[in-house]
């Protein structure tokens, strides 16, 4: 289980065109929206170049002696049209991208969600949560947002060069040139800043972060540095953070300082070179005053697209790297998936076909198991039992030995690797998963809570329960009581992780979740976590209460559960080295006979102290 | 304070430049107004020789050699047009520039008053303070103060310059043309305010969901051991789904939103720009408007109406900046300790509790301890045994002044430590927390943090004591190995044995162990007391713990229950009290014997 988690490095790659390509076939259903913005782009381009073609009109034809009333309605009616058209165009393009944009990520976090739910706990076991959230939140976002507004940008930029290159080259080759031959000293500038001003924000970001970090520091440190007298040492080096965090934001904001005026200086070359040839064609009446115009207007816009070149091929490449994130997310194969004849007759995960599940008596064997976690590095190796049904089975050993193993195998949470395990004498994995699970009463070590009620919490056990069956369940674990003292009842809000409850509390909880499930195997990770006397009462009552006549595993660190069992197995290396009830063992002298001595005390020692 | 006050503080220093700037981006907002007129300069008065009256002109063509001489030399006017621009991008600069000096600078001085205001504040309402509300404030409230004073500040005032001197020009060229130029200008910008001030609840809406949506993958990832145990995966599926479902939806009403305000500021910008053309041609017909100065009212037109929906947006983000300086005045205003001033007498001698009670300030009811009434000799050992909850840290927390008694005294060496500096008496107590905090950085600066220049040796000889030393080497980079999310995770014992040394190299005379052996396995235990003894010297020892191995060396031993001194004396005598110190101690013994059959 040691495996270290090794992110795969997707940065500072070229074109990644395979993944592009796998990308946009999970976009299939989305495409029809890119078309659309790709349409809607080219025709308010088409617009933003029409305009001075109007200004142009208007000029040349109605501010001279003749006015033909006629053509100015049209030229007025022209002008209002595309307005109209234009301005609909912006609302269209934001409702159909922003359609696109949540459909995707929506469509996408749904996809990845269904991944995470089937694949297997040795994913779980060497993937950090904090990658997969990463995935889920901020990596679908970014791309969604990008295949839907940056990458369709280019759609409104292209062609607006081209037909605005079109018009000028058809009215004034001369002119056209004038206002070209600025575009590649823009298009250098823009392309030398920008990538130098993200690597400087980049760098600001990474000073921000540092100074979070010292506030968080800061605080939850505060008892330290009081006690240890650090304030001044503290402020030192946190100014040391600050003085460096103004550095590298100056520096940014100097470099986009520079950046702006700077183009806007270059494209006023466009513009002074124009007037300049421009107004002598005027007087050599080459040239109207209309067209001069146009162009002047043209040699301002045409700069806009290219400003912001950088910025978008920065965007599309962050975007490649979460594409290929969230890709390998919904490339990753399950460990433990059931064989397709399995889901023919028992349905999947999520479509599971309950009315053909039978029933499970409890009679369980190892045969022959195998395991390990890492290869050549095996926990469990030829390992047998056999168990009746009905029998409440104690694991007790050290950590590592192997009995949570036992259990996780039983659960089919991991697979042997060699041998098999027989429920009711049939291999499970003949069976399904869901199958399995739903006949699984599984209480974890750390009870794991869903924010919500205590109610709905209970329920998790059986969807359909009734509210009589909850309190039936509650009650049975002696929770009722505490739960009926809460203002609320069993209406009261849990907390995000059942934070609002102690840890006793959490526990009889899901040990109420379990056995609403009307479970035919039980499972028990025991809590080591210390809980008070009357707590740890109750709690033993719970479980002898809920283990009868039900086959039943538990991995044992409470005294006090171990010493009922019907059988109690001891594990050391994957191995059962005693195996017995509390009495024989006992007598044995052996390992068990040292470990609950042991136990024994500091549980007491425990007891007196924590009594008050 | 008033928000005033509070912000002008830190503008201060940067008072001149400040002013500067707003002069410089105001000169250039008024240079680029000019340099459209240049065009209309070319049409009307060059190619069509009308006279000029616009002032600018007039000395912009005198300053060029008149228009008989521009006319025939055209490349004067493109050569000045760069010249103009040339000023245009060093002012826009030198704008940008000071803005990002004034604003980071002040962000700085912001940050570092902040974080030692909080470093300062007494440790009661350091506890009592929210953690993630307190970061928040340090970094967005900040950000957001940042935010306008790198721009959204100077912003506002070349906007309001620009618009006036443009209203300004278009009114001294043509007075009714300029009046429907001039109906436009508020529409863009209400619109854009009310737009804009609306639209936050929608982001908010989307943002809470977001944050929904995020808890529950978390929550669902976190205990998808469950989910898979109880077959829940379609119904967690089912959930998920319709908290994304939502966070979609509201996300889309939003961007919806947004869509209308961009077409409908674009229809009211452009019918605006259309009403001055459309009135424009026919000014030009009846003579009363000049072809360039209609070109003119177009290009100032469409700037203005831009700028001002730009002002709109920035206007409708002021409310937030004045509740971002509110909640960042709020920690200010808090009071903070005084470490320096009072006395710092000898702390070297016996210390003393004199009938010492307490309670916290907003629990009155609740005495945490009574009449605590004892004497530790110096250079001895006292331990203090007794139940969680029992008071025990709160006897150390007095001591060290991170609480002041509600009634009574403690005095050090004859001294009311109640009169003795804070920092100076913390300096001279060595208090090892039960859950002591490591901070990010490597192994060896977080020993050596009370004292940077520590020589290693120094630091090695407390590590030994401490057993921690034969631990920190086996990591890969040893000492330098870093604590936390980048480096290594150490375990609760490893943790307490490097605190324990981080308190050793201070060479304190009086030395606390708040139950800071507790994550530690007893052989450990007995090995750092051992060395510990032969180290201390002449030392006064504060041991708290909840094992009777670690108290029974002690010179004395108390126990306390319910803040109550219950027992009192050393081991022997303790043993014979027949109290809880002999019902621990029995436990103890039971486990040397192995005998069972006790329970």
């Amino acid at each position: 289980m040691s495996t270290k988690f090794e992110e795969k490095d997707f940065s500072d790659k070229g074109f990644n065109l395979p993944m592009w390509k796998k990308l946009f076939i999970e976009f299939k259903p989305f495409m029809k929206y890119i078309y659309i913005l790709i349409i809607l782009n080219i025709l308010i381009a088409l617009s933003d170049v029409i305009f001075p073609l109007l200004n142009k009109t208007a000029i040349n034809d109605f501010t001279g002696d003749v006015f033909n009333r006629q053509n100015f309605l049209i030229l007025i009616a022209g002008y209002f049209i595309l307005i109209l058209l234009t301005a609909l165009a912006h609302l269209v393009y934001f409702k159909v991208a922003g359609k696109a944009e949540m459909g995707f990520g929506y469509y996408l976090r749904e996809h990845c969600f269904k991944k995470l739910q089937s694949l297997s706990f040795s994913y779980y076991d060497v993937t950090p949560i904090g990658w997969l959230m990463a995935r889920m939140t901020s990596d679908i976002s970014r791309l969604a947002e990008v295949i839907s507004w940056s990458f369709t940008e280019f759609a409104w930029g292209i062609p607006l060069m081209l037909f605005a290159t079109v018009v000028m080259l058809t009215t004034n080759v001369t002119l056209a040139l004038l206002v070209l031959i600025v575009v590649p000293f823009v298009a250098f500038c823009s392309v030398y800043f920008q990538t130098r001003i993200l690597k400087a924000y980049r760098e600001v970001r990474k000073s921000n972060s540092k100074i979070t970090n010292a506030f968080n520091e800061g605080i939850n440190g505060a008892k330290t540095t009081k006690t240890l007298v650090l304030e001044e040492n503290n402020l030192h080096e946190f100014k040391e953070e600050t003085t460096n965090m103004e550095k590298v934001s100056v520096k940014a904001a100097r470099l986009s300082g520079i950046f702006r005026p700077l183009v806007q200086f270059i494209s006023s070359f466009a513009l002074a070179f124009v007037l300049w040839v421009g107004g002598q064609l005027v007087f050599e009446e080459m040239v109207d005053l209309g067209t001069l115009m146009m162009f002047t207007q043209y040699a301002q816009q045409f700069f806009e697209p290219i400003r912001n070149i950088a910025m978008i091929l920065q965007d599309i490449q962050m975007a490649q790297a979460s594409g290929e994130r969230i890709i390998h997310l919904l490339d990753e194969k399950p460990t433990i998936v059931d064989k397709p004849e399995v889901i023919a007759k028992y349905g999947d995960i999520f479509n599971p076909q309950s009315h053909n599940f039978e029933p499970i008596i409890g009679d369980i064997e190892f045969k022959h198991v195998d395991f390990s976690y890492i290869p050549d590095e095996p926990i469990l190796k030829d390992f047998n039992l056999k168990v009746k049904h009905g029998q409440t089975i104690a694991l007790v050993g050290e950590t590592g030995s192997g009995k949570s193993t036992i259990v996780n195998l039983l659960c089919r949470f991991y697979e042997p690797v060699k041998g098999e395990i027989l429920i009711d004498g049939i291999d499970y994995r003949e069976r399904s998963l869901g199958w399995l699970h739903s006949h699984l009463g599984y209480v974890l070590q750390a009870p794991h809570l869903f924010s919500g009620t205590i109610m709905e919490n209970i329920r998790y056990g059986n969807l359909n329960a009734s509210d009589e069956e909850v309190y039936e369940a509650a009650k049975l674990v002696d929770a009722h009581d505490f739960i009926m003292a809460f203002p609320e009842g069993y209406n009261t809000d849990v907390g995000e992780g059942g934070s609002r409850l102690s840890t006793g509390q959490k526990q009889l909880i899901s040990f109420a979740r379990a056995i609403l499930a009307k479970p035919a195997i039980f499972v028990l990770d025991e809590a080591t976590a210390s809980i008070d006397t009357e707590t740890e009462r109750i709690i033993q009552y719970a479980i002898e209460n809920i283990m009868k006549d039900k086959t039943s595993f538990v991995v044992a660190h409470r005294l006090s559960t171990i010493v009922n069992a019907d059988r109690i197995l001891v594990i050391n290396k994957g191995q059962i080295i005693e195996d017995g009830r509390h009495n024989e063992l006992m007598a044995q002298k052996g390992y068990y006979y040292r470990l609950y001595t042991n136990q024994f005390n500091e549980d007491l020692a425990n007891r007196i102290l924590k009594k008050a | 304070m008033s928000r005033f006050t509070f912000i002008n503080k830190y503008l201060k220093p940067y008072r001149v430049r400040f002013c500067l700037i707003i002069i410089a981006a105001v000169c250039y907002a008024v240079l680029a107004l000019l340099a459209s007129l240049v065009f209309s300069f070319i049409i009307d008065n060059i190619i069509q020789g009308l006279p000029i009256d616009n002032p600018f002109l007039q000395f912009l063509n005198h300053l060029l050699g008149g228009q008989e001489y521009i006319r025939d030399h055209l490349w004067i006017i493109a050569l000045a047009l760069i010249a103009i621009y040339a000023i245009h991008a060093l002012l826009m600069y030198y704008r940008y520039d000071g803005q990002a000096v004034i604003s980071e600078g002040m962000v700085k001085g912001i940050r570092e008053d902040l974080y030692n205001h909080i470093q300062l504040m007494p440790f009661a309402n350091q506890v009592r303070a929210k953690t993630g509300d307190l970061i928040q404030r340090c970094t967005s409230d900040v950000e957001t103060v940042r935010r306008f004073f790198a721009g959204q500040c100077v912003e506002i005032i070349v906007i309001v310059a620009s618009a006036l001197s443009a209203l300004l020009i278009l009114y001294s060229i043509n007075v009714s043309l300029a009046i429907v130029a001039s109906i436009s200008f508020p529409l863009i910008f209400v619109y854009s305010y009310v737009f804009f001030s609306k639209i936050q609840k929608q982001f908010l809406a989307s943002d809470e969901m977001e944050a929904v949506m995020t808890s529950k993958i978390q929550e669902t990832l976190s205990g998808v051991r469950v989910v898979k145990a109880f077959h829940r995966e379609k119904y967690e599926l089912d959930k998920f789904l319709d908290i994304s479902g939502q966070y979609k939806n509201v996300t889309y009403k939003m961007i919806e939103s947004l869509g209308w305000y961009w077409g409908m500021s674009y229809l009211i910008c452009n019918l605006g720009i259309l009403s001055v053309i459309l009135f424009g041609i026919f000014a030009v017909q009846d003579g009363s408007l000049t072809v360039g100065n209609f070109t003119v009212f177009i290009t100032y037109q469409s700037t203005v109406l831009f700028q001002l929906r730009q002002l709109g947006r920035i206007l409708s983000d002021f409310g937030r900046l004045m509740v971002a300086i509110d909640r960042l005045k709020e920690i200010k205003e808090e009071p903070v300790e005084d470490l320096e001033s009072g006395e710092k007498p000898d702390l070297d001698g016996d210390i003393i509790f004199n009938n010492v009670s307490f309670h916290y300030a907003d629990d009155p009811n609740t005495e945490i301890l009574k009449n605590i009434a004892l004497t530790i000799k110096k250079g001895e050992t006292l331990a203090i045994i007794g139940p969680t909850g029992s008071g025990k840290s709160s006897l150390v927390q007095l001591l060290d002044r991170l609480y002041e008694p509600s009634s009574g005294f403690i005095s050090i060496n004859g001294h009311n430590i109640n009169t003795v500096a804070k920092g100076y008496l913390r300096r001279n107590i060595g208090i090892v927390l039960q859950e002591p905090f490591l901070f990010s950085k490597s192994i060896y600066d977080n020993l050596k943090i009370a004292d940077p220049t520590l020589e290693f040796a120094a630091v090695e000889k407390a590590t030994r004591i401490a057993d921690v030393h034969d631990v920190i080497t086996t990591f890969d980079q040893g000492y330098d190995t870093l604590v936390g999310e980048k480096g290594v995770t150490l375990s609760g014992g490893q943790k307490q044995r490097i605190a324990i040394a981080r308190t050793l190299v201070n060479n304190s005379k009086i030395l606390v162990f708040d139950d800071s052996l507790s994550a530690v396995d007893t052989e450990t235990d007995v090995h750092i007391r051992h060395a510990l003894k032969s180290l201390k010297g002449d030392a006064t020892m504060i041991i708290i713990t909840q094992r009777v191995l670690t108290a029974m060396d002690a010179d004395m031993i108390v126990v306390i229950e319910d803040g109550v001194i219950t027992e009192k004396g050393n081991h022997q005598e303790l043993i014979n009290n027949n109290g809880l110190y002999s019902r621990i101690n029995a436990i103890q013994n039971a486990v040397k014997k192995e005998t069972v059959n006790e329970y």
